[in-house]
């Protein structure tokens, strides 16, 4: 809210420190230039929305009193037919009358507050209903006279109904919308904006001014179904002031005739004239203690209070009839606190805690690391999806499907992704945009299926560096390397299967298995996908994080108090036959302890069509040293069954 | 022949002789014995003399190579010892792949710690929340103004994507009873285009600590022992009287700015102190929701901006590289 200074010093003495005073009352001072103040009016406090609630406040922490006082009201009587069908939607309606007037310009003074409150004057009449807006905080509506049918009715929209507002748009109404309507038609949207057909122009001779309190939620959702807002409905929506309606209706109809001519009629239609009072809140100083952590004496509690216009009496406090915030007794302590200072509250500091202190997410926290420590960068991509990017799954697929949204930001991304692939691709691709070819990232994040899991992906694209030392393509191996050391160095018990899942390339494929269930898989990332971030090849793999709690507990191994043996065997494994083939039947030996794959080799001095494999072979007994016979037997156990299977040993 | 053999034993013993310094008698043995050396030549030519004068010429020339072995093996006694071959140390070291953490899980984690050691635990809670735990049970029914503040994301099934971290502290009080001492990192999204202070996916770290006593003074303590802690010694807290709908007292958080000591610079917009959190007493409507007596017990909740933190801790001007994901941003900040 926008508030010229000059205009609040004609309703209080400002102190030195004004600004900080008012940031310390928790009215936000965002601008402060060429003597206007830009405030930040939080929603629970309409009435700040006004000069005289920035005044009242500051008053109240100067214990310097407002320097004007507008209590004044117009006797009811009758002074044109007024109707309220909708009591609850219009709980105080009140109308009067300004005879003769001429319309025109305002004068300089008003319409240059106005401008600087960021209001355009329009004219004198309008400008004055306005000015009583920002001064007291209650909106006004003028109608001419003339235009208006027989009655006012205050009523419910009728399905269909049509009006057109002031800025010259035809609405359709219905009646979930509170309208001020004639005898014949709608002649303003309650609260809202008023109807070109019924307001002031040139010819405008007799005014009818309204000042009402609407229901606050009746004025929200119907400027919420017109999709309009402003400063009316803005300040209705928060909350009006019942008691100030009809001093603001007096005052602006003086100001009209002051800046207008014309003769006011002294008196007004009102249908509550006597409202109900503000209802007292009992308080218990020693819970405000507790709650406030400082020290509160009982009197202190009213002299706190009093200089912003509350009455404390007997335990009970009475708040003023511009407070609509404060209900019930934490109200009235946040009012203590606000205005004791938060500034002054003494910081206490209690770090002991009766209970264990834990964190389910410190497995997912270890992972991430382990990652990063394996080569690879963590990256935080945006979990909005296009659904283009799953297309070309499986009908039954759930990763197809994502959960879409009502109000995307961006209309192709307008699903919650199902995968953390696409995302990683889109990674990639920004980083090749920029030059950037080593490609090794991962995520840790979750995916929107029937419900929400948290998936842990990651994702090899282009080449390592090129140094002296490295410079390589990435392929298959690092990503099953990286997959095999991580889950390793997690101490999960895991196991890689020829497998096929859609996201990945038939045949470059390896399902994650733990206890013999699949937690995700590895491999070739699909070309129909890496194909629409511009990429030839990216090798990823993508886990669900639940197997993370499948670890198993770190355990004593003891050292080997005997020598090992170690035999180098290198094999001709031809076409048709894998590495798997030669491992397992390695892995059935007595005494082996562990077995490298030490060289893959094809070409020169190797038969077509086969490929030779070196297996750097351990063997060791935990209780005594082995014999080089013990495992030459076992050697030639190897040499033979391998032989069984078409897999010769490699002569050199 | 004999002749050639005498005068390269003559040059031979000079030549190693003269040696001053390993280098120099490394390059003498390769000049005679190595493949292309002098000697070596002369025992591969061996094989082109008439018949009859090999063997004398063999055992010449054996002889020969053995007595140079001799002397370069005592000239290298006496000279100073220096590792055979030297190494071009100016050469760049293979250095082992090394990734890094995303700066927001770093952040995280810190402000995980600092809680963690003041005896809050951890929980979490879903990103795709209904309207009750992200607004209703806040204390922010439908048509309440302060909804306005949240540019909501909304899914087509009638769900929502929360706009702040706030619904765990439901959450957990709906399944745990006080006493409760609380924290919860994570993602929420609010329909905010992307501009250097605005992101529409952001991350929040919830605050929430429920007890028979629990006070706004420990409130303002505990935030300000947490930006001691994450921002050094110096650093303080202010509370400025604010609203939320579901704490009162309320709060805005702000942090004497690290960047110039409350002198006032551009990062503070000049005033020396920054905003990054809001907080306050948890509402009685709040905890009633939830069927916690607000008289019995009483709680303080805060939630805070975690791209905000890392962008002062960092310097960051521009939320957007948090989600940009520039490989060089994130190795840059390891
Ligand atoms: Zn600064």
């Amino acid at each position: 809210m926008k508030l010229p200074v000059e205009w609040l010093e004609e309703w209080v003495e400002l102190p030195q420190d004004f600004v900080d005073v008012l940031d310390n009352l928790g009215i936000g001072v965002e601008g402060y230039g060429d003597g206007v103040l830009d405030l930040e009016i939080t929603p629970n406090r309409p009435d700040l929305l006004s000069v005289i609630g920035i005044a009242r406040e500051i008053a109240g922490k100067t214990g310097k009193p407002l320097k004007k006082n507008i209590e004044a009201v117009f006797p009811v009587r009758n002074v044109f037919p007024v109707e309220v069908e909708d009591k609850e939607g219009c709980p105080r309606y009140t109308l009067g009358l300004i005879k003769g007037v001429k319309v025109g310009p305002s004068p300089e003074w008003m319409a240059r507050r106005l401008e600087l409150a960021g209001i355009n004057p329009i004219n004198n009449v309008v400008d004055a209903t306005n000015y009583v807006m920002l001064e007291l905080g209650q909106p006004l509506h003028p109608f001419d006279r003339e235009k208006i049918k027989g009655k006012i009715v205050v009523r419910r929209a009728r399905d269909g109904e049509k009006i057109t507002t002031l800025d010259g748009v035809e609405r359709e109404l219905n009646p979930e919308i509170l309208v001020i309507a004639d005898a014949e038609r709608p002649v303003a949207l309650a609260g809202i904006m008023g109807a070109e057909d019924s307001g002031i122009d040139e010819e405008t001779r007799d005014v009818l001014l309204e000042s009402a309190y609407f229901d606050p939620i009746r004025v929200r959702r119907g400027r919420k179904i017109l999709n309009i807002s402003t400063e009316a409905s803005y300040r209705f929506e928060r909350g009006g002031d019942v008691y100030v309606v009809p001093v603001a209706l007096r005052r602006a109809l003086e100001l009209i005739r002051e800046v207008a001519g014309g003769e006011v009629v002294e008196g007004m239609e009102d249908t509550l004239p006597e409202p109900e009072g503000r209802k007292p809140v009992k308080i218990s100083v020693s819970f405000g203690k507790r709650l406030l952590g400082i020290e509160i004496k009982d009197e202190d509690v009213k002299d706190w209070l009093e200089p912003f216009g509350f009455r404390v009496e007997d335990g009970k406090v009475i708040p003023p009839r511009w407070r609509r915030d404060i209900h019930e007794e934490v109200d009235v302590w946040e009012e203590v606190a606000r205005i004791y200072g938060y500034e002054r509250v003494p910081s206490s500091v209690r770090v002991i805690s009766s209970e264990p202190v834990y964190d389910n997410g410190k497995i997912l926290r270890q992972a991430k690391r382990v990652l990063s420590g394996l080569g690879l960068f963590e990256v935080y991509p945006i979990p909005f999806m296009n659904p283009e990017d799953v297309a070309f799954l499986p009908e039954e697929d759930e990763r197809r499907k994502g959960r879409r949204l009502k109000n995307p930001m961006w209309p192709e991304k307008n699903v919650m992704r199902t995968t953390l692939i696409p995302g990683l691709l889109s990674v990639a691709r920004y980083n090749l945009n920029h030059q950037i070819r080593d490609i090794r990232i991962f995520e840790a994040g979750k995916v929107f299926l029937s419900e929400e899991r948290i998936k842990i992906a990651g994702l090899f694209v282009g080449e390592e560096k090129k140094t002296w030392y490295s410079g390589r393509k990435y392929d298959f191996y690092d990503v099953k390397g990286a997959v095999e050391e991580f889950l390793t160095l997690m101490r999960i018990p895991f196991e890689l299967r020829d497998e096929k899942d859609p996201l990945f390339d038939e045949g470059t494929c390896l399902g994650v298995w733990v206890n013999e269930r699949c937690y995700g898989y590895l491999g070739e990332i699909k070309r129909e996908l890496v194909e629409r971030y511009e990429i030839e090849h990216a090798y990823g793999f993508e886990l669900d994080a639940s197997l993370l709690e499948l670890r198993e507990p770190e355990e004593f191994v003891p050292l080997p108090r005997f020598p090992h043996i170690k035999r180098d065997l290198s094999f001709l494994v031809p076409a048709g036959k894998r590495c798997e083939d030669v491992l397992r039947v390695i892995r059935e030996a007595t005494y082996l302890e562990r077995v490298e794959v030490i060289d893959i080799y094809r070409g020169k001095n190797i038969p077509e069509g086969y490929t030779s494999m070196t297996f750097s072979c351990v063997f060791r007994h935990p209780e005594r040293t082995l014999t080089d016979d013990e495992v030459e037997h076992e050697v030639q156990e190897i040499i033979r069954k391998l032989e069984d299977e078409g897999i010769e040993l490699r002569r050199l | 022949m004999q002749d050639k053999i005498e005068k390269l034993r003559e040059k031979a013993l000079k030549l190693i002789e003269d040696v001053k310094s390993s280098e120099e008698l490394e390059r003498a043995r390769v000049s005679l014995l190595g493949k292309k050396g002098e000697i070596t030549g002369l025992i591969r030519s061996i094989g082109k003399l008439p018949p009859e004068e090999r063997p004398l010429a063999g055992k010449l020339l054996n002889a020969l190579k053995r007595e140079v072995e001799e002397k370069i093996e005592e000239k290298r006694k006496t000279l100073p010892k220096v590792r055979k071959v030297k190494i071009d140390t100016s050469i760049p070291g293979r250095r082992p792949k090394t990734g890094a953490l995303h700066p927001l899980t770093r952040i995280e984690e810190e402000i995980v710690d600092i809680f963690m050691r003041m005896g809050f635990s951890v929980e979490y809670g879903p990103e795709i929340e209904t309207d009750y735990y992200n607004f209703t049970a806040l204390n922010t029914p439908e048509h309440h103004p302060a909804r306005d503040l949240h540019d909501t994301f909304y899914l087509e099934d009638g769900n929502l994507l929360r706009t702040h971290t706030s619904p765990v502290q439901i959450r957990v009080m709906e399944k745990k009873k006080p006493p409760l001492r609380i924290i919860s990192p994570g993602r929420a999204y609010r329909f905010d285009p992307f501009d250097p202070s605005h992101s529409p996916v952001f991350h929040q770290v919830e605050g929430l600590w429920v007890d028979r006593d629990v006070s706004f003074s420990d409130l303002k303590g505990t935030l300000e022992a947490f930006g001691k802690e994450l921002f050094g010694k110096e650093t303080r807290i202010k509370l400025v009287p604010h609203y939320f709908p579901f704490t009162e007292p309320s709060a805005e958080v702000h942090l004497s700015c690290p960047f110039c000591k409350e002198k006032g610079c551009r990062v503070c917009k000049y005033t020396g102190w920054v905003e990054i959190a809001g907080c306050g007493m948890v509402h009685p409507e709040v905890l009633r929701g939830v069927g916690i007596d607000p008289y019995q017990w009483t709680g303080f909740a805060f939630g805070m901006g975690v791209e905000r933190i890392a962008m002062l801790r960092y310097g960051i001007d521009d939320i957007r590289n948090f989600y940009e994901n520039d490989l060089r941003f994130i190795e840059g900040l390891r």
